[in-house]
């Protein structure tokens, strides 16, 4: 916060400094400077001609200022923005790229200054420490600041090598030759010729040694010591450009001793790479030969440096004002383009110095990450002109629209899929809004201050708008109102997505490690899944594991709730089965949360009771069936439940999926369809085959009155269930019916049982009011251990799990079906004494026959004949009794 | 007075326990005395047949001389339910059955004082919300203590075990014509007072040093001649000679070793004189003179 208030107060001060760059010059200019090369140089004549054309058009005076060159130029330049400049001079120069990138590259340091400087070893140190000393006060007065912007580009000139054939025999200038001892001509100090010059050298392994590299004051004078035979001459020239020129023409008669050198590929490489070099090109065989000489010059493609003549203005140029240089330039000056060419000795056969035209001289700052800035004027001239940067523009809008859709649709569909009710689900959709606040603030930024190196691109903003949201402003300080205060919003909200962000992460894996184990993928097959865990959990787990029922089981506790496992661990009773436990957090009412702990292949399921939250109860159970809506016979049904208890308040519905919808629907209208029965018998077999069984579910409520509704959620039976106050009470029939209606629901693939421990717990009380012992007899019951007695079901045919049949097929059918419940009964205590099994009741599709009454006795509810083939026997026993045959 | 049971505290699980004690099926002619501290609109349950028999007393459930004075201690059996109206009702609960014990000590020493047999220890079975406390309740003075959670936990693992068990329990734990009890059959000899189950002739013939499986294979033949009310033998009830407490043995088989957990007692054997038998059936079996032909 408070770095943000303090961009706010940066900003504030900054506005005035920002209104007073949009000046205007209604008057046109006061003055126009142009700073140019040597007198007889290309940029000279180039200088003299658009101040000409300037002065015509403006009435202003123009000075031509005849410099050492290009760096000489940059250099007076900048120190024109401090000095003498008044707001509506033209300040101009031309200067070459690779000089203006040295500067935006290394700004206000001394390594800057020695690169504008090249060439200062070969000065006495006194000289070069003056000069240095000069320089550096410059550029220290300047700053850092950026001053200037770029106008226009000119044209490609290229780094010519002349040397002497009679010194040079071989074409390329390699490491070794003749270049070792050779006397060169490096051209006047601070041009762009010195530049490259000392570069080539130096990456030759030459030092520049004041003997044999010299530099002059101006490249005629290099131009006349190449030509001279004297002590004076040397053996090799470097110029760049200007071949035609008639300064070169007039001091180098004799083509014919000339050869054009030619870097080695190596070397233009290493040059680029280290001297911020744009191109690399090749002059081909020929190019500058005149008509009737006998040879072509160059006799061979030179492969060498290219670099980009700019003219170039002060960053306060009024708009006008630049538009005015740009206006003379690309029209006014190619009006006098053949004067011009023909001044210079330009024709369009020499390519390598010819005048670029807006079109051409767009492409390189179109687009691509450049160092150098563009004047606003400049900028909206060349978009004017060019259709590809319109279809830049263009192409950035579509691909913002594009992304900030996209992100959109991811938010949308996270709310919606199955991510939604996971705990990292918030983390994921601050995310997307992270990445749409970043997309939206380099979006802004890229309007607003596209004439800016940081936010020329929408890749180029999305990086710079990074450092906005991350860090700080860093260097990318942002020019305009609006995009100040676009830097401002994004700050801001940089601060509170990220604290948000950071915030939620922390608490995801804090909770994460309070609370959950990761779960084992592997292990996850019939393991018992427990829902909710609240005040009871640690209890029921205790009771699991005393009596056995997680043996060799994998437990996965599925809750909201907050576990604490260190807290757990400190329980003695419950560590021995903690080992097998994972505790994961989640919404059991979630479907996506039952899948993710996989009970589709679990081999029961209890959910808790959550207090007063009947809710939450009826929706897990739902939520069940909703996902074994693939289960052959099950049905999905809607739900509409009447209750007098409140706090059920409206019918409960889960979310049901596309595809569930659409299955649904399916097996409505297939069911209608010849062979259902046959089908859905076809369905039960593939079903068993693959090891699904109906899934046992136990339910745990708190109130009596939420019994039914539970039974009624997981059947599916009926329309509807109206509570009345008759069915309080255990002499009623409500809830004994309720669990009827559960066992008898074979057609649905849960089995659901509702329990409601306070009427156990008042059973109990009732008859132990009137039996001494009876709450330690069921007590006993609930609570059997590894060798007490308690009930088991056996089945003649081998279980859904892979568990075999603990009663023979020979048995079943030979001693068993067919007879009565007596008579099975005798059948165990006579034939298998040693096992201890009791036979206490049986069940019949479902419906458990407890102790049941013979046939002809009333009442009929209970009656039973015999044991059939699809029955199962329930044995009170101290272990599973096993009759094989 | 002495085959009274006292309820204190009202509420809708006393009113339950109510109807379920004068079930026609259980003990419709018990008479229930209910102490609250509260006054109680009785007239609201007048009409009602559950409620015939049914007296209403306002009381201070921790005020000894007036539980002494409406001879709590005679009571067959006081059932405490939970008053959910206190903060800790088993904190309440548990003043309550100290302040019992201790109308019951002062009453059997003034008896002795006086030269009189003192009262037997009252049977108290109190409701308790919270099953870390049930020890400390039986500590209090409570004979048995029953907690609806420490029950519904218990068959939540029981249904884990075996599924579909809860249904089990739930038709053992309703007494009604068509549902199953649990009961605890004692021989005519072995009690003093009425209610016995078992004949002395029958229990001499029949089951007196008998096995388990002995037991079992006669209570399973009574089938044929008692076909409306069929039992089955679960377990036998004997007392520790050292403590003198009842212990109960599911199911005892003779090949069971027991565990040092276990003791020594579930060691089985053969059936003793005081041994009592558990059973589930429709209605309270009556083990007379013909059963000892099966």
């Amino acid at each position: 916060m408070i770095r943000a208030l303090v961009c706010i107060g940066v900003a504030v001060a900054s506005l005035p400094q920002a209104v007073a760059d949009e000046q205007q010059c209604p008057q046109g200019p006061s003055g126009i400077v142009i700073f140019s090369g040597g007198v007889g140089g290309v940029y000279h004549g180039l200088a003299t001609e658009l101040g000409r054309i300037l002065a015509a058009q403006t009435g202003a005076k123009v000075d031509v200022h005849a410099t050492a060159g290009s760096g000489d130029n940059l250099l007076r330049l900048l120190e024109s923005t401090t000095k003498n400049a008044r707001p509506c001079d033209i300040m101009l120069g031309l200067i070459q790229r690779s000089h203006l990138e040295a500067h935006q590259v290394f700004p206000g340091s001394r390594a800057m200054v020695e690169r504008l400087l090249l060439g200062l070893g070969g000065l006495k140190p006194e000289v070069r420490d003056e000069a240095l000393r000069g320089a550096a006060q410059t550029i220290k007065q300047l700053g850092h600041r950026d001053v200037l912007r770029v106008l226009a580009r000119l044209y490609d000139e290229p780094l010519h090598i002349l040397a002497r054939r009679s010194v040079f025999t071989d074409s390329t200038l390699e490491e070794g030759g003749p270049i070792q001892a050779a006397h060169a001509c490096l051209g006047p100090i601070r041009s762009g010729t010195a530049r490259d010059a000392v570069a080539v050298l130096e990456h030759l392994g030459l030092a520049i040694d004041p003997n044999r590299h010299h530099f002059t004051e101006s490249m005629t004078e290099c131009l006349d010591r190449f030509s001279s035979d004297g002590p004076e001459g040397v053996h090799l020239v470097f110029l760049t450009s200007g071949v035609p020129s008639p300064m070169v023409q007039a001091r180098i008669s004799d083509w014919s001793q000339v050869r054009f050198l030619s870097l080695p590929g190596t070397l233009t490489r290493e040059l680029r790479d280290a001297e911020s070099r744009p191109v690399t090109n090749i002059i081909k065989e020929g190019t500058y030969t005149p008509e009737g000489h006998p040879r072509p010059i160059p006799d061979h493609d030179v492969t060498t440096l290219v670099d980009t003549a700019l003219l170039v203005g002060t960053k306060s140029l009024p708009t006008e004002l630049a538009d005015l240089v740009l206006d003379a330039w690309f029209n006014d000056i190619a009006a006098h383009n053949s004067k011009i060419r023909a001044a210079l000795a330009v024709d369009d056969a020499h390519t390598p110095i010819a005048l670029l035209e807006p079109t051409a001289a767009l492409a390189p700052f179109a687009g691509d990450s450049e160092h150098l800035r563009l004047h606003p004027a400049a900028s909206s001239y060349y978009k004017s002109l060019d259709m590809w940067t319109r279809l830049e523009t263009y192409r950035e809008n579509i691909v913002f629209a594009f992304a900030l859709l996209l992100l959109m649709g991811c938010a949308s569909a996270l709310q919606r899929s199955r991510i939604a009710s996971m705990d990292y689900s918030r983390l994921l959709m601050l995310t997307i809004f992270l990445a749409a606040v970043w997309l939206i603030g380099a979006f802004c930024m890229l309007q607003f201050e596209r004439d800016s190196p940081y936010f020329s691109t929408l890749g180029q903003a999305g990086w710079s708008i990074a450092t906005y949201l991350f860090s700080g402003l860093e260097d990318k300080e942002p020019t305009t109102p609006q995009g100040r205060v676009t830097a401002i919003a994004m700050m801001i909200g940089g601060i509170v997505v990220i604290a948000d962000f950071t915030g939620e992460l922390a608490s995801i894996l804090t909770s994460r490690r309070l609370r959950e184990r990761p779960l084992p993928r592997r292990r996850l097959r019939e393991h018992l899944v427990v829902c909710f865990f609240g005040e009871d959990g640690a209890d029921l787990l205790i009771r699991l594991g005393e009596s056995g029922a997680v043996a060799g089981r994998t437990t996965v506790v599925l809750s909201e709730d907050v576990v604490d496992i260190h807290e757990l661990r400190k329980n003695s009773r419950l560590r021995p089965f903690l080992h097998t436990t994972f505790f994961t957090r989640g919404d059991p009412t979630s479907v996506a949360e039952l899948r993710r702990v996989k009970v589709g292949r679990a081999a029961h399921v209890v959910v808790l009771a959550k207090p007063h939250e009947t809710r939450e109860s009826l929706m897990t159970v739902l939520a069940l069936k909703e996902l074994f809506v693939d289960a052959p016979g099950s049905r999905k049904v809607d739900v509409t439940i009447e209750t007098s208890d409140a706090r059920i308040g409206s019918p409960p519905r889960p979310t049901e999926s596309r595809w569930s919808r659409f299955y649904r629907r399916w097996r409505v209208f297939e069911r209608r369809l010849p062979g259902a029965a046959a089908r859905a018998a076809v369905r039960q077999r593939i079903w068993s085959y693959l090891g699904h069984g109906a899934l046992p579910v136990t339910v745990l409520v708190d109130d009596p009155r939420e019994l039914a509704p539970v039974s009624w959620a997981a059947s599916g039976t009926g329309k509807e269930l109206a509570y009345a106050p008759s069915h309080r009470g255990l002499t009623t029939t409500s809830s004994v019916s309720a669990i009827a209606t559960i066992g008898g629901s074979a057609d649905t693939s849960l089995r659901v049982e509702p329990i409601e421990p306070s009427t156990f717990a008042l059973g109990v009380l009732a008859q132990a009011t009137m039996s001494p012992g009876m709450a330690e007899v069921y007590d006993t019951l609930v609570r059997s251990q590894g060798g007490r007695a308690r009930f088991f079901h056996l089945s003649h045919t081998p279980h859904h799990d892979g568990r075999p049949a603990e009663i023979g097929p020979k048995t079943w059918r030979n001693r068993l079906v067919g007879r009565t419940f007596a008579e099975v009964s005798l059948f165990f205590l006579d034939g298998y004494p040693d096992h201890g099994a009791t036979l206490v009741g049986v069940v019949r599709r479902g419906h458990v026959h407890l102790n049941p009454l013979p046939s002809p006795a009333p009442p009929a509810s209970g009656a039973f004949d015999a044991i059939e083939d699809g029955d199962r026997l329930l044995v009170f026993a101290r272990e599973l009794p096993f009759f094989v045959d | 007075m002495g085959d009274r049971i006292l309820i204190f505290n009202w509420n809708d699980r006393a009113e339950r326990i109510v109807r379920e004690v004068h079930n026609d099926v259980a003990f419709p002619d018990v008479p229930v005395v209910v102490v609250s501290q509260k006054p109680v609109d009785s007239f609201a349950y007048s009409r009602e047949a559950a409620f015939q028999g049914v007296s209403w007393l306002t009381a201070d459930l921790c005020d000894v001389a007036a539980l002494r004075q409406i001879e709590v201690f005679r009571a067959s059996c006081i059932v405490v339910t939970a008053d959910l109206d206190v903060p800790d009702p088993d904190a309440q609960s548990a003043l309550t059955v100290l302040a019992i014990m201790r109308a019951w000590e002062s009453s059997a020493q003034e008896s002795k004082r006086v030269g009189f047999v003192a009262e037997a220890r009252p049977r108290i079975v109190v409701e308790s919300m919270n099953h870390r406390k049930i020890e400390l309740l039986k500590g209090a003075g409570a004979t048995e203590v029953v907690c609806a959670v420490d029950y519904g936990l218990g068959v939540v693992a029981q249904t884990v075990l075996t599924p579909g068990i809860s249904a089990v329990f739930q038709d053992l734990l309703t007494y009604s014509y068509d549902t199953n009890e649990v009961y605890i059959l004692r021989h005519e000899s072995a009690t003093l007072k009425k209610g016995w189950s078992i004949c002395s002739s029958t229990w001499a013939t029949t089951f007196r040093g008998k096995t388990f499986s002995d037991a079992a294979r006669a209570v399973t033949a009574r089938r044929r001649t008692h076909p409306d009310n069929p039992c089955i033998l679960l377990g036998v009830r004997r007392r520790n000679e050292s403590t003198r407490e009842f212990e109960l043995l599911l199911n005892p088989s003779p090949i069971h070793q027991p565990t040092a957990e276990e003791g020594a007692l579930q060691q089985f054997g053969k059936l003793k004189d005081e041994d009592e038998l558990v059973v589930i059936a429709y209605q309270r079996p009556i083990f007379e003179e013909e059963a000892a032909d099966a």
